[in-house]
């Protein structure tokens, strides 16, 4: 039983042991440190929370990643999505809140849908006209944050029905039901990328485009469907975000795209496409909410954070390189042996 | 004799688990044309990149005009006065021909200031020198081919080179060109300058060269002038085997035919072709590049449809507009570049060999379970006689050989009728060459309709049963194989037929 | 013969934003007759004049074939670490430093960073953008924790920069002058024109960034290479910089932050291609001028400031639609 539990991590890519160790570690270390806060379960319970919006983004960008493209449009898609639904709610729900939950419902399905055209937008952009990733997202970027402004004059919405607020505080069995909401979001995605047609489509296309064209895979509609896939998610952290902060504006949280970035290029999965493992963006993102909640406790700056954050990019990248260029050379020594010892050759 | 331009001794060379190079001795000498030879894969192209220093050697020495350099760089390589032409030319998209006749120049020279006027009259020097009419303010991304390797050709003679290492120039170019490029090459011997020459054609070898030098598997087999040489053996030195192969023998089944083609054109690629296979058939189809076999081919596997004729599979008109459209009809394609165009390197053995079936691997809920890839890799890694590896193993993981059979393998698992494989053995190690063959072989012999795009003669006669001779975008010949001979065949390819523009 | 002398000029690059920028000025001055008088124009440039310098260094790393996200801190790195240590000289040692030595320290430290740029990009195999978003976070912190974050207020700031700040010429007969950051600005394209266009340094960016393997193969040193380009991409960013902060008096850590997008955009709608290898001065100019004049404009015409962004994203996407549809034709034409 153990020996093929052991088997099995060992079998695990090295990725997932490298980031599960250094989870730990910091886990050990901020209870070392701060324990007596750090393990309040008040402080638990806010990780748990704040666990949500970035691993929302995190995902987003894991699913462009693979597809050797990037959306920088998630954020403003959340926002607009926020923006909408916060003037739909003050147009449409009665002061006495009867008719909240039934439009609460409604704003749902407009998340949805929101999020779904204008992840098809960024999708047509990209493979029917041919633009860029990184150049249409940046455009549709501006352009849904100044939708969100034109709607609200750049003042934020607010004041959102107290059903939204207690749904977003609401508590299953001691843990955040949004949480648990995006941990059953993050299972489906990682199930849909690594063990459906699309999602192998969706990483052949991101690893060779040519070869999977080649083999009857159709890049454009997994292309419309991954920025599709993208949107949806980025719309419903659009509902998250109304529901933990009360409010949306058209140009908040704009460095979580450089927090979403990074917490996938350490999750291991590769902006050259084809490359990595969904889940590992969990453990990453798992590891940088421990450093940045402990980075809080012992009052660093957020701009300091976000620098040592840099910090780590550039080790990691700098790690992955090292590692590789080892593995190759040890590859060919070991070929340069065989050889030697067999002149025929393999 | 003088000292040698270029001597390197027991150079070895391996990338990520293959060893490409092998002790490798050779010499040059001034106004010497050495052609140098070997299938591709025999690591004289690794061997080209270490004396020009983009490669460095894991062991060896290299000495140039009698200077030792223990760590070669390119920049040394080229103040040495070694030019390299590649394949691929590595010509500047982005720049006019002038500045890439001119850039190098200015880089060995260290002129660090540019004069445009310079740069125009140095090209056209040099274009004059070699007989080309180009335009020196024109942008590479807009010239064909061969004016492509025009340009290259004059950037390396523009500078001093004392040595011109030239890569297969002669697969990308008309006859005529070939007999300029030939003058070209007596005219750089007759200045003393050395000549390595990369070719696999007997009479080219013949007519320009001095010396001959045979690489395979990684080494060194043969070293020896010309006219001592018997040419006819040039393919066993190169393969290392007398041709054993027995021939690909066809037993007509009667029925109809599998695929018919009639009259299909495309404009410009090709026009008027018919033909027609049978199942259990090898049909090989060859030509010169730019004869429109790859055309042809690629418009079968519905990637640029025919524009007029009409493509009939078992008898029924079919319409082949989309690479979806020729999947529903049971047509498989093997593109030519296995790697840019068949294979994802970074992905397991089982995604490779299931990505042309993916969506019918789907269970309940559509996902895709572990045990569908292990046991399609399991069985197709038994049917290509590769070692057994587990299905998770990255497909970086194996050889040249092998990943041509990965290839293969998931085509094969989309239980095509039709197979088209354009040259499946270029770039292949000699045993899994013969050992494609015989799969070849095995599959039409369970009824599979075959066509195979091929430049090699040799292939063509043992395994096909047929072959079609394309020349400018017709066709001019289609016969049995055990009724013609090699020597036909290469002539018939190497015909003269009217180009655009050549009237006279 | 003419007619693909028109062919070529159509498909130019540049030839996009020229026309937007005669039909937007078209609009605008019929609209409001404001919009063409000096004033106005030198308004104009004088927004233009710093961003424009910022933007040569991007194009000269875009044209080596990534997108540079760390020039804005970069250039505030270098124009707050050079205001702070002439301030402080200027107030404890009563030194007043000459104008060009600043400006010189300001490009000497962004030339600094971008070395550390060029590092990190030669080494890895990381798409540029992922590494210089990195590195603007670790500039940013570093400046921060070591050097500082406060504000440096006129009053403190290295006089002669202040001077400077104030100095105009070409004077009107109603003594509205053009600012002097704009002759810097033209002084500084046309030098990275030079450099870009006749020295073999300035077309080894063009050649890394039309294909790497065939730059090697030539024989440059494709790390010195590198070097070059973020080194002299720092330096202008140093510049701009300072130029900035000089324009605007205060030494405030925050004033760029946020605007690398705006910047990279109009280098694109210049006509610089996002893969690399092509690009030039007179298209980040353009570009430039294009943005400015509708973010400042569309005001004048009675649209309200807060359709700006949506403006300016859809000029990207127009932009980039029309360079990726022409890039499309050229390729179906061979």
């Amino acid at each position: 039983m153990i020996e093929n539990i052991l088997g099995r991590i060992k079998k695990m890519d090295r990725k997932f042991t490298q980031l599960a160790m250094i989870s730990v570690f910091l886990f050990v270390l901020m209870t070392a440190l701060r324990g007596d806060r750090f393990l309040r379960p008040a402080n638990i319970d806010s990780m748990l929370f704040q666990l949500v919006e970035p691993g929302l983004f995190a995902m987003c960008i894991a699913i462009a990643y693979l597809s050797k493209g990037i959306d920088l449009s998630i954020v403003t898609i959340a926002n607009l999505v926020g923006i909408v639904n916060g003037i739909l709610l003050r147009r449409t729900v009665l002061p006495d809140g009867s008719n909240a939950t039934a439009m609460l419902l409604a704003c749902l399905a407009v998340s949805v849908l929101i999020g779904l055209l204008c992840g098809l937008l960024n999708g047509v952009l990209i493979a029917k006209v041919g633009i860029f990733p990184i150049l249409a997202t940046l455009g549709t970027q501006n352009v849904f944050m100044g939708i969100g402004m034109i709607l609200t004059r750049g003042r934020a919405e607010g004041n959102f029905p107290k059903a939204l607020l207690e749904f977003g505080n609401a508590h299953v069995g001691g843990v955040p039901l949004l949480t648990i909401l995006f941990l059953v979001m993050f299972a489906a995605l990682c199930a849909v990328v690594h063990k459906t047609p699309y999602g192998l489509k969706l990483q052949w296309m991101g690893s060779n485009s040519k070869a999977s064209w080649y083999s009857g895979v159709d890049n454009v509609k997994v292309t419309l469907t991954t920025y599709m896939i993208s949107g949806l998610m980025a719309g419903l952290c659009g509902m998250v975000i109304m529901a933990r902060s009360n409010s949306a504006k058209a140009d908040y949280g704009v460095s979580y795209v450089f927090q979403a970035l990074l917490t996938c290029v350490l999750g291991g999965i590769s902006p050259l496409g084809g490359r990595g493992k969904v889940y590992n963006v969990l453990l990453s993102l798992i590891a940088l909410q421990i450093l940045g909640t402990g980075f809080n406790m012992l009052r660093v700056s957020p701009l300091i954070r976000d620098s040592i954050f840099g910090f780590l990019l550039v080790i990691s990248i700098l790690l992955d390189y090292i590692a590789e260029k080892r593995r190759a050379e040890i590859l060919n020594r070991r070929a340069v042996n065989k050889n030697e010892t067999d002149p025929a050759g393999q | 004799m003088s000292e040698p331009v270029i001597e390197v001794a027991g150079i070895n060379k391996a990338f990520s688990g293959n060893r490409v190079l092998n002790n490798i001795d050779l010499a040059v000498h001034s106004g010497e044309v050495v052609c140098l030879c070997g299938e591709n894969g025999c690591g004289k192209s690794s061997l080209i990149k270490i004396i020009s220093g983009v490669y460095s050697s894991d062991a060896g020495s290299i000495s140039i005009k009698g200077v030792n350099y223990p760590s070669l760089t390119a920049p040394q390589s080229i103040n040495a006065g070694i030019q390299v032409i590649y394949q691929d030319f590595s010509v500047f998209r982005n720049l006019t021909v002038a500045e890439n006749i001119s850039l190098s120049y200015r880089v060995q020279k260290k002129k660090w200031f540019i004069n445009y006027d310079f740069n125009r009259a140095l090209a056209r020097k040099a274009l004059a020198l070699i007989g080309a009419n180009l335009d020196a303010d024109e942008e590479i991304e807009r010239l064909s081919v061969a004016e492509k390797q025009l340009v290259a050709i004059a950037r390396a003679i523009v500078q001093d080179a004392s040595l011109v290492i030239m890569d297969e120039p002669t697969t990308a170019i008309t006859q005529k060109e070939i007999e300029k490029l030939f003058a070209v090459i007596r005219g750089l011997k007759e200045k003393g300058i050395a000549v390595m020459f990369v070719s696999h054609k007997l009479d080219e070898i013949a007519a320009i060269c001095d010396r001959i030098v045979i690489m395979r598997n990684g080494k060194k087999v043969v070293d020896s002038p010309v006219a001592d040489f018997e040419t006819e053996r040039i393919a066993y030195y190169m393969t290392g085997q007398e041709v054993s192969e027995t021939p690909f023998e066809y037993i007509p089944a009667g029925g109809r035919p599998m695929l018919e083609v009639e009259n299909a054109a495309r404009s410009g690629e090709f026009e008027s072709v018919s033909f027609s296979v049978k199942p259990g058939e090898i049909l090989a189809i060859t030509g010169q590049l730019g004869s429109g076999r790859t055309e042809l081919a690629k418009s079968l596997f519905g990637l640029a449809p025919i524009q007029s004729g009409k493509i009939k599979i078992e008898g029924r008109e079919t319409r082949i507009a989309s690479i979806k459209d020729a999947f529903a009809n049971g047509i498989a394609y093997l593109p030519e570049d296995r790697l840019g165009e068949g294979l994802f390197l970074n992905r397991s053995l089982g995604e490779n060999f299931s990505s042309a079936i993916i969506d019918s691997m789907a269970g309940p809920l559509g996902l895709i379970r572990e045990k569908r890839f292990e046991e399609l890799s399991a069985r197709w890694m038994e049917e290509l006689n590769m070692s057994r590896k587990p299905y998770t193993t990255p497909a970086s993981d194996y050889s040249g050989g092998n990943q041509q059979r990965i290839v293969l393998g998931k085509w094969l698992a989309a239980r095509p009728r039709i197979f088209i494989l354009n040259c499946p053995t270029v770039g292949v190690d000699v045993k899994s060459k013969s050992e494609i063959h015989e799969i070849m072989k095995r599959l039409a012999r369970q009824g599979l309709s075959i066509i195979m795009i091929s430049d090699d003669i040799g292939e063509i006669i043992s395994t096909s049963n047929r072959v079609v001779i394309m020349n400018a975008g017709r066709v001019t010949l289609e016969a049995e194989t055990n009724g013609i001979t090699a020597d036909e065949i290469s002539r018939r390819i190497l015909a003269d037929a009217p180009r655009h523009g050549e009237t006279e | 013969m003419k007619d693909e002398r028109l062919k070529k000029l159509l498909l130019k690059k540049e030839f996009l934003s020229v026309v937007m920028i005669v039909l937007f000025s078209a609009v605008f001055g019929a609209v409001n007759p404001a919009f063409f008088t000096v004033v106005n124009l030198y308004d104009l440039l004088k927004v233009c004049s710093y961003p424009a310098i910022f933007a040569c260094g991007v194009m000269i790393v875009l044209i080596n074939g990534g997108v540079d996200f760390s020039f804005l801190w970069v250039g505030m790195f270098s124009a707050y670490s050079a205001s702070k240590l002439f301030s402080i000289l200027q107030a404890q040692h009563g030194f007043t430093a000459p104008l060009i030595l600043i400006y010189a320290v300001c490009v000497l430290i962004g030339a600094i960073l971008g070395s550390f740029n060029a590092t990190f990009v030669s080494g890895f195999k990381v798409p540029v953008f992922i590494t210089t978003l990195s590195s603007a976070n670790i500039f940013m912190g570093i400046m921060f924790q070591f050097i500082g974050s406060e504000y440096i207020f006129p009053e403190q700031m290295p006089a002669r920069m202040i001077a400077f700040s104030n100095t105009v010429f070409l004077k009107t007969a109603s003594g509205v002058g053009l600012h002097v950051s704009v002759a810097v600005a033209a002084a500084v394209m046309v030098l990275v024109h030079f450099i870009m266009k006749y020295t073999l340094m300035g077309r080894s960016v063009y050649a890394l960034g039309g294909d790497i393997a065939a730059t090697e193969r030539i024989g440059f040193n494709l790390n010195r290479v590198r070097l070059f380009v973020y080194m002299l991409a720092g330096g202008i960013g140093g510049l701009a910089g300072g130029i900035g902060v000089s324009n605007i008096q205060v030494a405030n850590p925050y004033d760029f932050q946020g605007r690398e997008m705006t910047i990279i955009a109009a280098v694109v709608i210049g006509g610089a291609r996002i893969t690399g290898g092509s690009g030039s001065v007179a298209g980040v100019a353009l570009g430039v001028l294009l943005t400015n004049i509708l973010s400042q404009n569309l005001v004048l015409i009675g649209v309200p400031p807060e359709y700006n962004k949506f403006v300016f994203g859809l000029l990207i996407i127009f932009a980039a639609a029309v360079q990726a549809v022409q890039e499309k034709f050229e390729r179906e034409r061979r």
